[in-house]
């Protein structure tokens, strides 16, 4: 792929994810990326734990969790034995994400072993980084991508936050996931 | 029971409805509308289409293959011929596993199986976690409309609603209430025993649910409790979950006018090893409910709809009327197609009355069901006996020569005796109109119904000396 073909996906990406409701920052450098993740994720939770998958490649290669670590965040991983009992606790959630859907600003992002479903569902912000080269046009194109290691136990799309309209079609945001999405797009 | 024609009646009488109904389903109409203006979309549209035929050529085929996934990966299958009997396999499980909270997700077939009543008697608390079912479920109501089922309430009814709940007065503000949705609905969620969701498609190949959600309702259920179950009318089967990029784009452009709702949630088996979320059990449970013996009729393809709800935002007598009026489960141009099939005409005989036939719901229909056909069809196949009697009759004197001219020449005659019912003054060329016809009934009332000529063709043609 060409680097001018990349490029329209992520403009692309940028004006879905906004249209999704979604907070967008980047394309960054990897190393940039992880200090946004780590002053984000400080200025959210403050002196509640972030919540954060056991592995995760795109956090795995930049060695993300050190850096949280390093901040002084107190992280909540799938291997605490309290895990449940801390769940509600977590104001932030941190993830990679398998592949992007440039057309609606979706995020596709793999749970199972390691990396559990709520990490991305109950605390009040997921912050999620997504690596360009992972933008796919479309959600045939994605799924592809998404898939292609293997069909993750459970395999979640989002696009933006939490929303309904159920009441008299108002859009409401945060009902049951985060209130607030925000996606970091990451240079390769 | 009142009929569809007093039903309807009550509902355009109702001002506070009107007033929901003109506002809410013009919005979602235009929404529908644009979603067909991109050609990715139309492309979509018929690939969607195709898949969902596709399906329904051999649905007992891939059921049985769907259930062969599932019970490899862990899942626990449940075959279900009727409401009843997802009703007894739901409290089951529940019973079984000693639950006592459960927390629902949106879905109609747990609607059309009437679970919570079920639920309900036997001790167990049943929380709907959808807004609108939630706002629904504290007002005592059932959905009126599949995709938006509190779209006929409206903003002062809801405070009251949430006000009672949290035992305070509530200001009339929608984030408000909606944060003291998630706030009640959050404690649920962790302390609820059981999950149960429907399900928008079920993959046979690689035995996916996929649910799909704006509030993350599906994601909630299917995360937290110890047991998640699926309730699967029969027809959401898909053959592959790849067919996924092309139903769910245009499931959710026709529902909501988005390129995708916020939530897509696949799920593939219960919780694995090394897990710490997702459920330890997975239950999913085939509802046949009147839709096997659908297949290989004329109204097949009815069981490729995929609940978009478009064909009730276009309707102008759903629009009208909305969605309680039916009285049944699923309303609207689907509704009024789907209630007497799945009941095999016990329910819903009158509904294929509440249309006016002007083919919007088959314009609108993403999947290209011809609904309007179908309402047709069903009116002749429902027609009640005695009408049945006198088409008969008519339509045997109209195959003879004989019957034919008799009966065209005593209409003339018998037209004179409503000349005396004719029209009003104003109407322009009043003297060949009635404006009454005994005999039938509502038809003619708000209609002028031309009168046959007085002297038959045939009879004028031989007395001006044409050849018989």
């Amino acid at each position: 792929m060409t680097d001018s073909v990349t490029g329209g996906l992520v403009e692309e990406m940028r004006a879905s994810l906004r249209r999704a409701q979604a907070v967008v920052h980047g394309p960054v450098t990897p190393a940039d990326a992880v200090s946004l993740v780590v002053e984000r994720s400080a200025a959210l939770a403050a002196d509640a734990s972030v919540a954060v998958p056991a592995t995760d490649d795109v956090l795995d290669a930049t060695d993300l969790l050190t850096s949280l670590r390093h901040a002084g965040l107190s992280l909540l991983t799938p291997d605490d034995p309290d895990w449940r009992a801390r769940l509600p606790g977590a104001l932030v959630g941190v993830t990679g994400a398998l592949a992007g859907i440039a057309e609606s600003g979706t995020l596709a992002l793999g749970c199972g072993p390691g990396r559990p479903r709520a990490v991305s569902l109950t605390p009040d912000t997921h912050l999620c980084l997504l690596p360009v080269e992972r933008i796919e046009p479309d959600f045939a194109a994605a799924f592809a991508r998404a898939s292609a290691s293997g069909l993750p136990p459970a395999l979640v799309w989002v696009s933006g936050p939490s929303r309904s309209a159920d009441i008299e079609k108002r859009i409401t945001m945060g009902v049951h996931g985060p209130r607030s999405v925000e996606v970091v797009l990451v240079e390769s | 029971m009142a009929s569809l024609s007093e039903r309807a009646r009550a509902a355009v009488a109702d001002d506070q409805l009107q007033e929901a109904l003109g506002s809410l389903t013009g919005v979602l109409r235009r929404l529908t509308r644009a979603a067909t203006d991109d050609p990715r979309v139309a492309e979509r549209r018929e690939r969607a289409a195709a898949v969902r035929r596709e399906t329904l050529a051999d649905l007992p085929g891939w059921l049985d293959r769907l259930e062969r996934t599932l019970r490899a990966q862990g899942t626990t299958v449940h075959r279900a011929g009727t409401a009843d009997d997802v009703r007894k396999i739901v409290l089951g499980i529940a019973q079984a596993e000693g639950v006592e909270l459960v927390v629902k997700g949106k879905s109609m077939a747990t609607e059309e199986v009437h679970l919570n009543p079920a639920l309900e008697a036997a001790g167990i608390e049943v929380v709907e976690t959808d807004l609108g079912e939630y706002i629904v479920q504290l007002a005592g109501e059932t959905p009126s409309h599949i995709v938006g089922p509190a779209l006929h309430k409206r903003l002062p009814e809801i405070t009251a609603l949430f006000s009672r709940v949290v035992g305070r007065d509530l200001p009339e503000d929608a984030e408000v209430l909606c944060a003291v949705a998630r706030q009640v609905l959050r404690e649920k969620f962790f302390s609820a025993g059981m999950g149960i969701t429907g399900a928008n498609f079920v993959a046979a190949d690689t035995g996916t649910v996929v649910l799909v959600t704006n509030e993350g309702n599906g994601r909630m259920c299917s995360t937290l409790p110890r047991i998640h179950v699926v309730v699967m009318p029969v027809e959401k089967v898909i053959p592959r979950l790849a067919d996924i990029a092309d139903l769910v784009p245009v499931l959710t452009r026709w529902a909501t006018g988005q390129a995708l709702t916020t939530y897509v949630t696949m799920i593939t088996g219960p919780r694995g090893h090394g897990d710490v979320d997702g459920p330890e059990q997975l239950h999913v449970v085939f509802l046949d409910g009147g839709r096997l013996r659908l297949t290989g009729t004329a109204y097949a393809d009815m069981l490729a709809c995929i609940r978009c709800g478009a064909c009730l935002n276009v309707c102008p007598v759903y629009r009208k009327i909305g969605g309680h009026a039916y009285d049944a489960v699923y309303s609207g141009p689907m509704g009024a197609v789907l209630t007497p099939l799945l009941s095999g005409g016990r329910e819903g005989r009158d509904l294929p009355g509440a249309s006016s036939l002007c083919g919007a719901c088959t314009d609108a229909c993403p999947v290209h069901i011809p609904l309007a056909d179908h309402l047709v069809r069903l009116r002749a196949d429902l027609r009640p006996r005695r009408r049945r009697v006198v088409w008969g009759a008519w339509a045997r004197l109209w195959a003879r020569p004989r019957g034919y001219r008799g009966s065209t020449r005593w209409a003339g005659r018998l037209a004179r005796l409503f000349a005396r019912h004719r029209a009003s003054a104003a109407t322009p060329g009043a003297d060949g109109w009635a404006a009454s016809v005994p005999g039938a009934g509502g038809w003619a009332g708000a209609r002028d119904v031309p009168l046959p000529a007085q002297e038959a063709f045939r009879d004028w043609w031989v007395r001006r000396g044409g050849a018989p």
